[in-house]
């Protein structure tokens, strides 16, 4: 589980688990994602509206810039999983791939699904995540226990569930508990699967089944809000952690089944990642595989 | 604890604060960035009534279909959303939206016969019931073998 306090001692795989699992997560995405990145070009100018670490620009760059920090960052995110020169590789993997999803959502419409792994990555960027399982590493022994380990992995819990905790108080300020109790979800989905089918895109067939139940999208409303305002429970114990991460996990398979909206980082496990002891996952995965 | 070990503990009891500070600073501010967000996309509640601004194709017979969000220029359907909404407030850029798709879709060899700019209206729950689209506004219309008919 997560470091049970903010300057809890934890290993140095542990911390080093999370740098090869959600880097490499984050490097895919780069991977995949790198025309769309490259493809924003295509946009009129008008449409440009500068967020994140693009919000300094007035215009949007030349074509080659966009290329070279968009290659940039695929061979940055190489480094980082591998651990190698990390006090460069670590930080400048963070930056561009925060550079690139910036740029990308500088086009009149931010995209929530990339903000955690972002912040995962920039914690990771900025700790001792090499120190273990990497190729600075090799030739050393394995450093012992530290703060330096377990801080990053709390704080990236933390920011977990930060985020959930603001998009709970996010209803309660516009809606109050009436998001739960009116018409407020079975209106979204409606209007979000109608919209997709209007806009020519694949829709939710369960979530509009669904939209003449009134009181089971109370019930799931409810859900829905307690999982997000009661998440800071799961930086306490470790069997309400693993409880929590199950309903938010739950959660956004729910948002697929009715809204047909993908949330990449968390359907994968990936923004729970760090409430996980990664290390003995991936030790155990090494030996299967050294073991035949 | 040596002072090594004393000045990772500040500083990593600093970083946090001032990580988690900023993480939740749009509480305070309501503000809807990247990477630092509130998170309002479900928060409001839709009115049941939608006006909605997208681009269609008209087939020979006359049948109206929504296009798919590539031919907006992108695989992701807000983003297809947002092109739409911004150009149907700019006449200009109706047009030259317009243009462009009509333009991919003959490159294609699509059957449509034309591309339509549009914002109509829907009420959410009744479309769902019986399909009630009602009338809307046209922004631009074009032909895709490339001659502008508005």
């Amino acid at each position: 589980m997560s470091p049970r306090h903010p300057l809890a001692p934890a290993s140095a795989r542990r911390l080093a688990a999370l740098r090869i699992v959600l880097g490499l997560a984050a490097w895919i995405y780069v991977v995949v994602r790198l025309p769309h990145f490259i493809g924003v070009q295509r946009f009129a100018a008008w449409q440009f509206r500068p967020v994140g670490l693009a919000s300094p620009l007035s215009t949007p760059l030349p074509m080659i810039a966009v290329v070279v920090l968009a290659i940039a960052a695929v061979l940055a995110g190489v480094a980082f999983v591998l651990g190698w020169r990390w006090r460069v590789s670590g930080p400048a993997f963070a930056l561009l791939l925060l550079w690139n999803t910036s740029y990308r959502n500088s086009w009149g419409m931010v995209f929530h699904t990339e903000n955690l792994m972002v912040l995962h990555i920039a914690v990771l960027g900025m700790a001792k995540a090499a120190d273990a399982w990497s190729l600075d590493a090799r030739g050393r022994s394995e450093p012992a226990p530290h703060t330096r380990y377990g801080a990053p992995i709390w704080l990236m819990g933390a920011i977990t569930v930060a985020t959930y905790v603001l998009a709970g108080v996010a209803k309660l300020q516009h809606s109050g508990f009436a998001w739960v109790t009116s018409d407020i979800l079975r209106n979204h989905v409606a209007f979000d699967n109608l919209r997709k089918a209007e806009l020519g895109d694949a829709y939710a067939r369960l979530g509009v089944a669904l939209v003449p139940q009134r009181s089971l999208f109370v019930a799931l409303a409810g859900f829905a809000l307690a999982m997000e305002l009661l998440a800071p429970l799961a930086l306490l114990q470790g069997r309400i952690a693993r409880l929590w991460c199950v309903c938010a996990w739950a959660f956004h398979l729910g948002v697929f089944a009715t809204m047909w909206i993908v949330f990449h980082y968390p359907m994968l496990g990936l923004a729970y990642a760090s409430f996980v002891p990664l290390d003995g996952v991936l030790s155990r995965l090494a030996a299967r595989v050294r073991g035949g | 604890m040596t002072v090594a070990d004393a000045r990772v503990r500040v500083g990593w009891s600093l970083a946090s604060a001032v990580v988690l500070a900023l993480v939740m600073l749009p509480w305070a501010t309501g503000h809807d960035g990247f990477p630092l967000s509130n998170y309002p996309m479900f928060a409001a509640a839709r009115p049941q009534q939608l006006e909605l601004a997208h681009v269609v194709g008209i087939d020979r017979d006359g049948v109206a279909r929504p296009l798919a969000p590539r031919w907006l220029g992108t695989p992701e359907v807000m983003q297809a959303a947002q092109t739409a909404r911004q150009a149907a407030r700019n006449p200009a850029a109706a047009q030259q939206l317009c243009a462009r798709v009509a333009a991919a879709l003959a490159e294609a060899g699509e059957p449509i016969h034309s591309v339509e700019v549009r914002t109509d209206r829907y009420d959410v729950i009744a479309y769902w019931a019986d399909g009630t689209v009602r009338a809307g506004r046209l922004h631009a219309r074009c032909d895709v073998d490339g001659g502008e008919r508005r």
